[in-house]
């Protein structure tokens, strides 16, 4: 092995077994990992997941699970803990060739790498089954592609094919698409051949979209939105369902809570690297304009999304400060070790401190390896419900934790589970026929699980009541 | 910037930001990737009307709240006696006649379901007298001269 790459193999073999340590064994509920249950279903079953459609998780999700270990959604899981793995690795590359061979620039980038790596919130998704591992992936795929990639063809398509294809997984990677105007770090309005060639790349990446309606026209067990149509299609990648949930309601408030999420991810050691980084001249100051907008654009949009958890969209912010972190420590470094040469050894075993420390305190917070609640919630469910049993549901979990055994593992085939927050729905309306033929759909406005109830009495009907955490199941028949 | 400066500088804002961050991200109770079914409808004279699995009509206009954990907003079921279902809060403009059905399987006959309404002044939940029909069969009560009530299926 040439010694260049043991760098990132050691990143790569140290975060992936320790993500493989505490990940979550199958479907789980932890660290709000509420929604892998429909993506696991969705890849399961060639079907269409909530909007915005996710069609390239869903590819490497269904490639993901042909591999031979544990369950669906265990195998699924695994794709969160390659993504966040490798990008880290992109994070190392990124820092190091912003270095170009300094002295310490190895350490400093291993520090980047750690810091993104061992993040709580990084390290949280990387441990259940969800898009964020792979967004992390493709935003420092697109931005190292945008501060060093030069000008030859074949590089404009594949820029812009990585663009297409962040699209393709998260709408947020709309706000890369200045990056496209950026040449070797410089700002150019260039060439219409480039410019045609990287647009072309976008296109390019984007066909993945076109697996929905493929796969919408199958008529799969999931499929949110029935996008066979362009209204329809439309509305699923546009997320118009969720479109009300933009508000600034919360702006200064979550203003002070992202100040505490960098302290919880860096410490205050961390958070001073990068905040130096930012404003010291020297540290290499023609690449901040591209890592200050990543940092920016996804940090306000999580200010205005006003779900309870988004929260989460700040990761990419992560990718972002860890990048400065590294550049914080390549300048503190180069100026304290020269002058002190017995400072160099002290600072390495500092790092590795710095890194055992944080794998002893993160561990707890983000191990998802003993979370069985989704698990045991479904055998209860599908152990006591009755024969042809419509079962009810309103939240995330006990949705999608029941569409992954009912669907994806083809548990309980006679049972019906019918989500009440979706019966205003048209689209959802005609799944549940071709789901369930013998189900009788009373033609009511405002359809409501009273009417379906007394639609089908010869089926038992189930719904939970009360904390949505003990969701006790009652059971009743006609 | 010279370097002594950025120090200070960055030294100085992560102290702040120490100080006076919190843990806590602001957001609604809940919005989740599956909507929320309904928790309120509006109550128009004489329709029926049906939130989760109970069934209203009113006299006059008004409103229907769901209570999905009605011993933790109101209190306890009678001593013997659980909650067989969210519970409902109506709200009437002025005061009318409001009622209210369940379904009512064999299953909920076996453990003697009733409607009961919760007494503001008592702190407790009362038994109301029901009428049981149709096919299927439904549960029903008619309760009149209010402005409001909470009311739930309870039994054994």
């Amino acid at each position: 092995m040439n010694i260049k790459h043991i760098p990132p193999f050691l990143i790569f073999v140290s975060l992936f077994s320790l993500y493989s340590y505490t990940l979550a064994p199958g479907i789980s509920w932890a660290n709000g990992g509420a929604d892998g249950g429909d993506l696991i279903a969705a890849a399961a079953v060639n079907g269409v997941p909530h909007p915005t459609g996710y069609p390239l998780y869903m590819l490497l999700a269904k490639l993901f699970q042909f591999i031979p270990i544990g369950d669906l959604a265990y195998r699924t899981n695994l794709l969160s803990a390659c993504c966040t793995g490798l990008a880290s690795i992109m994070i190392y590359f990124t820092v190091n060739h912003i270095l170009l061979k300094e002295k310490f620039s190895i350490i400093s980038s291993l520090v980047a790498a750690f810091a993104f790596g061992l993040s709580p919130l990084v390290w949280s998704q990387a441990v259940v089954a969800e898009v964020y591992g792979l967004q992390s992936l493709l935003t420092i795929i697109i931005l190292y592609q945008t501060l060093f990639w030069g000008n030859k063809t074949p590089d404009n398509l594949i820029r812009g094919t990585c663009l297409g294809l962040g699209l393709g997984n998260h709408i947020t990677t709309i706000f890369l698409i200045p990056f496209l105007l950026i040449e070797n770090n410089k700002v150019e309005f260039f060439s219409n051949s480039k410019l045609s060639l990287r647009i072309l790349g976008v296109l390019l990446g984007l066909s993945v979209y076109l697996i929905l309606p493929f796969r919408a026209m199958n008529n799969p067990e999931i499929n949110w939105n029935d996008p066979v149509t362009f209204n329809s299609f439309f509305q699923l990648i546009s997320g118009k369902i969720y479109q009300s949930y933009f508000s600034t309601q919360f702006i200064f408030d979550r203003i002070r809570a992202w100040g505490g999420i960098l302290i919880e991810q860096f410490g205050a050691l961390g958070v001073f690297s990068g905040i130096f980084a930012l404003l010291h001249n020297q540290t290499h100051k023609k690449y901040k304009l591209p890592i200050f907008w990543i940092f920016i654009s996804y940090g306000a949009f999580s200010l205005i999304y006003a779900s309870h958890d988004s929260y989460i969209y700040l990761i990419q912010t992560i990718v972002a400060f860890s990048l400065w972190i590294g550049l914080g420590f390549q300048n503190l470094i180069s100026f304290i070790v020269p002058r002190w040469d017995f400072a160099k050894t002290g600072l390495y075993l500092l790092l590795v401190i710095l890194i055992v420390r944080q794998v002893l305190i993160v561990t707890p917070k983000v191990d998802a390896s003993n979370d069985n609640r989704a698990i045991e919630f479904a055998n209860q469910v599908l152990r006591t419900s009755p024969e042809n049993a419509i079962i009810f549901t309103g939240d995330d979990q006990s949705t999608f934790t029941l569409w992954y055994y009912h669907y994806a593992e083809k548990q309980r085939p006679d049972i019906m589970v019918i989500s009440e927050g979706l019966l205003e729905y048209e689209w959802y309306l005609r799944t549940l026929e071709n789901n369930y033929p013998t189900l009788s759909i009373p033609t009511e406005n405002n359809l409501s699980s009273f009417d379906l109830i007394q639609s089908n009495k010869d089926n038992p009907y189930c719904f939970f009541i009360g904390n949505p955490e003990t969701l006790d199941i009652n059971c009743y028949r006609y | 910037m010279k370097r002594k400066y950025s120090i200070s500088i960055a030294v100085a804002l992560t102290a702040i930001l120490v100080v006076v961050s919190t843990a806590v991200w602001a957001g609604p109770n809940r919005q989740g990737t599956v909507p929320v079914p309904p928790d309120e409808v509006e109550l128009i004279a004489n329709t029926t009307v049906s939130l989760g699995t109970v069934e209203i009509t009113s006299s006059v206009a008004g409103k229907a709240i769901r209570v999905k954990d009605p011993e933790k907003d109101f209190g306890p079921a009678p001593e013997g006696l659980n909650f067989l279902t969210d519970a409902v809060t109506v709200v009437l403009s002025k005061e009318g006649e409001v009622k209210v059905c369940y379904p009512y399987p064999q299953d909920t006959e076996e453990k003697d379901g009733n409607i009961y309404k919760w007494d503001k002044d008592a702190e407790e939940w009362t038994l109301l007298k029901s009428t049981i029909s149709g096919d299927p069969k439904q549960i029903c009560i008619v309760d009149k001269g209010i402005t409001d009530g909470t009311y739930s299926l309870i039994g054994k």
